[in-house]
């Protein structure tokens, strides 16, 4: 939670606040852009882009939005935007509320995903149900705070956000099955 | 209750986002539904590893990774401010970027390309030399370039008690006035040995730059002669007996383009003059004084304009034509082709990349235009 205070003396013209409140965010600027990017040098990038992008606008930042919305907006918007790659998404919808077949409870208690494997399935999703859910996970935001960061309706946000779990649970379990992490 | 609005409890659930009454339905659903309760459990598997994910940390400070690029930005700030005095912290830390050294380049260019000229324009003047002279200068062009910038360095030097290393002059530069009043006084004592450092720093194409401003060329000169030998003139300026040619046209270099700044009325003259210039690109260095020369470029035919968003270029209609002229320094970046019609709306977008504009032709027809001013370029639409 950055200071109001420390914002306001930034936008009035106080670089050493601004410089300051940069330090303050950039953990969490590049903690989204890597989940979102799936991928450090990128994520490197598109942070430093996006302090930059607050740098320079930290003028227009109104207080009626919260601050760390505003933050996570403009990051999300250049890992979606310039850092789009070209990559196999999985069709959200394919695999609408598919019931897994019962397994061996006591298998599954045991076994916990890898964060690889959770990475690579978030990677699959879809640009804006990928931001959700790293908002929603990595920066602890509520629905409302995801939506006023991703400019989305409320209703929207949680319908990405159910939908990613459901595919991430299946995607996971597809692993497991697969034997993929041995 | 389905199974289908059971999975939208529990999604939920997973968020608090359950009142008692509906985690109580959900409850009593998934004692009954083992296939729901076995969602729930992975879900909430799921869920819980999704909060563990590592909480990564940059490998290095990304704050100070992009402090560079701050500085610059500073940088571009204050001089779009003029009366701002620069902070001392430009010269803490010089920018490293290539695209703050282009920026720069490109305004030294002007004034390198503009005393050039003013130089050659000097040389020539002298009507018993004129093809002599002439021939000289085409040939000693780079000899040319390098006294206008090793001229406007020991200007710099000599505001700042010689202390001055090249990084240091950017930051000192800016003090204009002090700098003013310390190059008319150079103009009289200056004259130095070309420094062997620094030629090839200087090593300007001059060539290239001229044929880009070709256009121009034949008016720039009498142009020029204006500039040169308005009243601010000291007579006896060009009875100076010049202890060689090349200095001769170091002297008049820096003398030229310090009156043009005081030459008001030939702003516009002077803009159109520099603008085509910029296209090309030389060393480093010198090129923040140069800004402030250069910001006395003021005033020019007041049309239609437009002003881009991040406040650097403005735009305006003169003569048929779009042009694009950085708001600080009064350069030109970019004219647009003739267009036989009436222009109007002038509109950036809103990173500032582009200017669209209409043509309306005698025929009433309205052409959209787009101009891209990163690559110079201009599209009909």
């Amino acid at each position: 939670m950055v200071e109001p205070g420390l914002i306001r003396a930034a936008q009035s013209g106080d670089r050493d606040a601004l410089i300051t409140l940069l330090r303050e965010i950039e953990t969490h600027v590049y903690r989204t852009a890597y989940y979102i990017v799936n991928n450090e040098q990128d994520a490197m990038d598109a942070a430093q882009e996006a302090l930059i992008r607050i740098y320079t606008k930290i003028g227009s930042y109104e207080e009626k939005a919260q601050f760390k919305t505003w933050v996570q907006r403009i990051v999300t918007n250049i890992c979606i935007d310039k850092f789009r790659r070209s990559k196999p998404t999985v069709s959200i919808d394919e695999h609408e509320m598919v019931f897994q077949e019962k397994q061996n409870v006591e298998d599954e208690v045991l076994s916990t995903y890898v964060a690889k494997d959770i990475r690579e399935a978030i990677d699959k999703l879809p640009e804006h149900h990928r931001a959700v859910v790293v908002l929603r996970y990595l920066q602890d935001f509520s629905y409302n705070e995801i939506a006023d960061s991703l400019d989305l309706p409320l209703n929207t946000v949680k319908s990405y956000l159910f939908r990613a779990r459901q595919q991430l649970q299946t995607l996971l379990h597809d692993y497991q099955k697969g034997g993929v992490r041995g | 209750m389905t199974c289908q609005e059971v999975m939208d409890y529990m999604q939920r659930q997973l968020d608090g986002d359950l009142d008692e009454r509906e985690t109580e339905i959900l409850m009593s659903h998934t004692r009954n539904c083992p296939d729901c309760a076995e969602m729930q459990e992975r879900l909430s598997r799921l869920s819980s590893e999704l909060e563990n994910l590592p909480k990564v940390t940059p490998a290095y400070s990304l704050v100070d990774a992009i402090m560079p690029r701050l500085e610059q930005i500073e940088l571009q700030r204050q001089e779009t401010e003029p009366e701002e005095k620069p902070a001392p912290r430009r010269r803490q830390a010089p920018d490293r970027s290539g695209k703050s050294w282009f920026q720069r380049y490109r305004v030294l260019s002007g004034v390198v390309a503009a005393g050039l000229v003013a130089g050659i324009f000097m040389l020539t003047y002298n009507p018993q030399n004129m093809p002599t002279a002439l021939e000289k200068s085409s040939a000693g062009d780079h000899t040319a370039a390098d006294s206008s910038l090793l001229r406007t360095n020991v200007t710099v030097q000599s505001s700042n008690q010689n202390t001055a290393g090249n990084e240091e002059q950017n930051g000192v530069a800016s003090d204009e006035p002090a700098m003013k009043s310390k190059t008319e006084e150079s103009q009289e004592s200056t004259v130095q040995p070309q420094q062997p450092g620094q030629s090839p720093d200087s090593e300007v194409r001059p060539e290239p730059h001229k044929a880009d401003s070709g256009k121009e060329s034949p008016p720039k000169k009498p142009a020029n002669r204006v500039t040169a030998s308005s009243p601010s003139d000291s007579p006896g300026k060009h009875g100076n007996s010049a202890p060689s040619e090349k200095e001769l046209q170091g002297s008049e270099v820096s003398s030229g383009s310090e009156r043009s700044g005081s030459g008001k009325n030939e702003a516009s003259d002077e803009s159109s003059k520099e603008a085509p210039d910029m296209a090309f690109a030389p060393p480093a260095d010198a090129g923040a004084e140069i800004f402030n020369e250069q910001k006395s470029f003021t005033g020019t035919a007041q049309a239609q304009q437009a002003v881009s968003p991040n406040g650097l270029y403005s735009a305006e209609v003169t003569d048929k034509t779009v042009s694009i002229q950085s708001t600080d320094k009064q350069e030109l970046l970019f004219r647009g082709g003739e267009r036989d019609g009436v222009i109007s709306n002038l509109v950036w977008s809103e990173d500032s990349l582009t200017l669209g504009y209409d043509v309306q032709d005698s025929g009433g027809d309205i052409f959209h235009y787009v101009i891209h001013i990163k690559d110079g370029t201009e599209t009909k639409q």
